[in-house]
């Protein structure tokens, strides 16, 4: 859900006529009856702790709790066209919509209608273009709510890639084998030994390991020198390689 | 919608083409083995990042790859073109 540059939410309250009640609709238009929207203030405060007011039309019931239930009737609307919710005649800096599945935004504003926010009263005919984005919402996602995207392809073609897909895998690994956020530790282990006597299991010596870290810690300026020289070792080779490349080819 | 369209062709064309093309399954046994190898290699590289920072030595590698590739792509390139007597490459 989003709020436009000033803060306002907008809602659309068409005064159409007696017996049409807006409503709010979740992403399966489904009519949401308790739909509860957690308002955060300006210091971050969550919930209700002011006076939330819808200007110009609708109706606001305060519920217990940190949250508000909006409800929105024709037959508390007045001849208003649309409004903006406020806290303590402020605009309201964030939403959180965990809680709410429900989708709003603004007949007047299409700004605030996007993939993720949508308006409309129920039972109210929708224009064109705010029909177009409903719709591609809600062929965005099945009956179960599940995402309808081209990932749940991947593992079905993973599947019958067999070799190919093993190949892939394996020159995946190897790459990041060489990205430094990948590698493991720096424990170095000198695996542990049994015998076998008589049918008996004598552990000879445990795993023994060593950390290399605790190294640095006792000769970090001897690591440093070493990682120092090895760096140096190794950009030298590579511009080596690359005069003898260049003369190489230079030359024919 | 569009989604769904794009998902039901990509399903169609793999269809299409892996029921022409059975592709084998990798045994189990190997895809253990070369885990647990990647596993001591990993393992090995923590050692060597610890004496030879990658982080230091990435640029070098990816200089080193990139003219290496650019270098042998130009060779093959060329190596196609000799085959062609009109354009009298030698």
């Amino acid at each position: 859900m989003s709020l436009d540059s000033q803060g306002f939410i907008y809602v659309a309250m068409l005064n159409t006529g007696n017996d049409e009640w807006g409503k709010f609709i979740d992403r399966y238009n489904e009519v949401i009856t308790d739909s509860y929207l957690v308002f955060i203030d300006d210091y971050g405060v969550k919930g209700y702790y002011g006076n939330f007011s819808i200007t110009q039309s609708g109706s606001l019931t305060q519920v217990s709790g940190p949250y508000i239930s909006m409800n929105f009737a024709d037959d508390e609307a007045g001849s208003g066209t649309s409004g903006a919710v406020t806290l303590n005649n402020a605009p309201i800096v964030a939403m959180n919509t965990s809680v709410n599945t429900g989708i709003f935004g603004s007949y007047e504003n299409k700004n605030i209608i996007d993939w993720d926010t949508a308006v409309r009263l129920y039972g109210r005919s929708v224009p064109s273009e705010y029909q177009e984005v409903i719709d591609a919402i809600n062929g965005q996602y099945d009956g179960n709510g599940s995402d309808l995207g081209v990932d749940g392809i991947v593992p079905e073609v993973e599947d019958k890639l067999g070799v190919l897909g093993f190949a892939s895998d394996t020159l995946i690994q190897f790459v990041d084998l060489f990205n430094p956020g990948n590698v493991n530790g720096t424990s170095l282990t000198f695996p542990g030994f049994s015998i076998n006597v008589n049918g008996e299991s004598y552990q000879v010596w445990n795993d023994i390991s060593y950390d290399l870290n605790t190294l640095y810690q006792d000769f970090s300026f001897l690591i440093d020198t070493v990682r120092t020289i090895l760096t140096l070792f190794v950009w030298l080779a590579v511009f080596n390689y690359l005069v003898k490349e260049y003369e190489r080819f230079v030359n024919g | 919608m569009i989604l769904n369209l794009i998902k039901k062709l990509l399903t169609f064309v793999t269809d299409t083409i892996f029921s022409v093309i059975d592709l084998p399954i990798v045994p189990d046994g190997l895809s253990a083995a070369i885990n647990t190898l990647f596993n001591y290699m990993r393992q090995g590289m923590g050692i060597v990042n610890f004496f030879l920072p990658l982080a230091n030595i990435a640029p070098a590698i990816d200089l080193f790859i990139a003219v290496w590739t650019v270098l042998h792509g130009y060779h093959l390139i060329m190596w196609v073109l000799r085959k062609i007597p009109m354009l009298g490459i030698e």
